[in-house]
C-alpha cells in the first residue's frame, strides 16, 4: 500500500542525499526540483510516495503539451513559412498557459532540422504511458 | 500572415483534414485515423496562411513525470511501481491529461516496459 504527500521542505536533505547516491545523476539536478518554491508553476505538483517503510521515490509532475502536425499535401514552401510562424507563436502561448515544453513525435527529418533550427531538440529516452 | 481555427469534427474543415491524412502515406502506415485526429480531450485547430489551410495541429495534455527512486532500494521500488504508476495515472486523468511521458533512467526502462509503456523519440522545446 502506497501513499503520496505534497513535499515540503524538511525533505530537502534527504533528497539531496538520494541524488548524491544515484549514479545515473550527472550533478544536475537539484534537490530544490522537487519542492515547492515561489518559481513553481501553479500546474506542477510534487510528491513524496510513501510505502510501509518511509519514502520511496519523489516525483514532480509539470504538464507539457503534445503536438500533432498534419501537412496539406504539396504545399511546402508555403508549409515552411507557416510552420516557422507557427512554431513561435505556439510556443509563446504555451509558456502563458503555464505549460513548461512543447514535444511531438516525427520520423520526417526535414521537419525534424528545420524545427531544431528553431529551438527544439531531439530527445531520445522518452517514454510514455497511454491513458486512453 | 498566418491563422488559427479551432475545429470541431462536424465542421466543414474536417473534410479537409481526413483527406490530408488519407493523402499521407506515413500518417497512413502508422495506422492514424480520423478518430485519432478527433479524439476525447484533444483539440485540433487549422493554420492557414493568405491563400488558405496548409496545417491541422492536434494538441492535448501530458504529464511529464520525473522521479527520483531511493537509493539501495531495488525490491521496494519494484514492488511499490505498479501502484505509483496507477495514482499517476489518476492524477494525470483528473487534470485532463492523455499520457504520461518521463525520461526513465536506463535501469527502470525494462521495469516501465513491462508495465504498459513505450518508448519514442520526442523532439522538445522547452518554453
Amino acid at each position: 500500500m502506497i501513499k503520496s504527500r505534497k513535499t515540503s521542505d524538511s525533505d530537502a536533505s534527504q533528497i539531496a542525499a538520494w541524488i548524491a547516491a544515484d549514479p545515473q545523476d550527472s550533478g544536475a539536478t537539484k534537490a530544490d526540483f522537487f519542492l515547492p518554491s515561489e518559481n513553481t508553476v501553479a500546474k506542477n505538483f510534487l510528491y513524496a510516495i510513501e510505502d510501509e517503510q518511509g519514502p520511496i521515490f519523489y516525483v514532480r509532475g509539470e504538464n507539457v503539451l503534445r503536438l500533432h502536425i498534419q501537412f496539406a499535401p504539396n504545399e511546402r514552401r508555403r508549409t515552411a513559412a507557416a510552420v516557422a510562424e507557427f512554431a513561435e507563436t505556439m510556443a509563446q502561448g504555451a509558456k502563458k498557459l503555464g505549460y513548461s515544453e512543447l514535444i511531438f513525435e516525427s520520423v520526417y527529418r526535414p521537419l525534424i532540422n528545420f524545427l531544431h533550427k528553431r529551438g527544439f531538440r531531439e530527445s531520445t529516452t522518452e517514454h510514455i504511458m497511454d491513458l486512453r | 500572415m498566418i491563422t488559427s481555427k479551432r475545429v470541431r469534427r462536424t465542421d466543414q474543415e474536417a473534410a479537409l483534414v481526413a483527406d490530408w491524412l488519407a493523402k499521407d502515406e506515413t500518417h497512413q502506415a502508422l495506422g492514424l485515423t480520423i478518430d485519432d485526429v478527433f479524439a476525447p480531450n484533444t483539440l485540433l485547430d487549422l493554420i492557414s496562411d493568405e491563400k488558405g489551410p496548409l496545417i491541422a495541429v492536434r494538441t492535448h495534455l501530458a504529464l511529464r513525470a520525473a522521479m527520483q527512486f531511493r537509493p539501495e532500494s531495488r525490491i521496494r521500488i519494484v514492488k511499490a511501481m505498479p501502484d505509483v504508476l496507477k495514482w499517476l495515472q489518476q492524477e494525470a486523468k483528473d487534470t485532463d491529461c492523455t499520457e504520461i511521458i518521463g525520461r526513465p533512467a536506463p535501469k527502470v526502462e525494462n521495469l516501465l516496459g513491462r508495465l504498459g509503456c513505450q518508448s519514442f523519440t520526442g523532439q522538445v522545446l522547452g518554453v
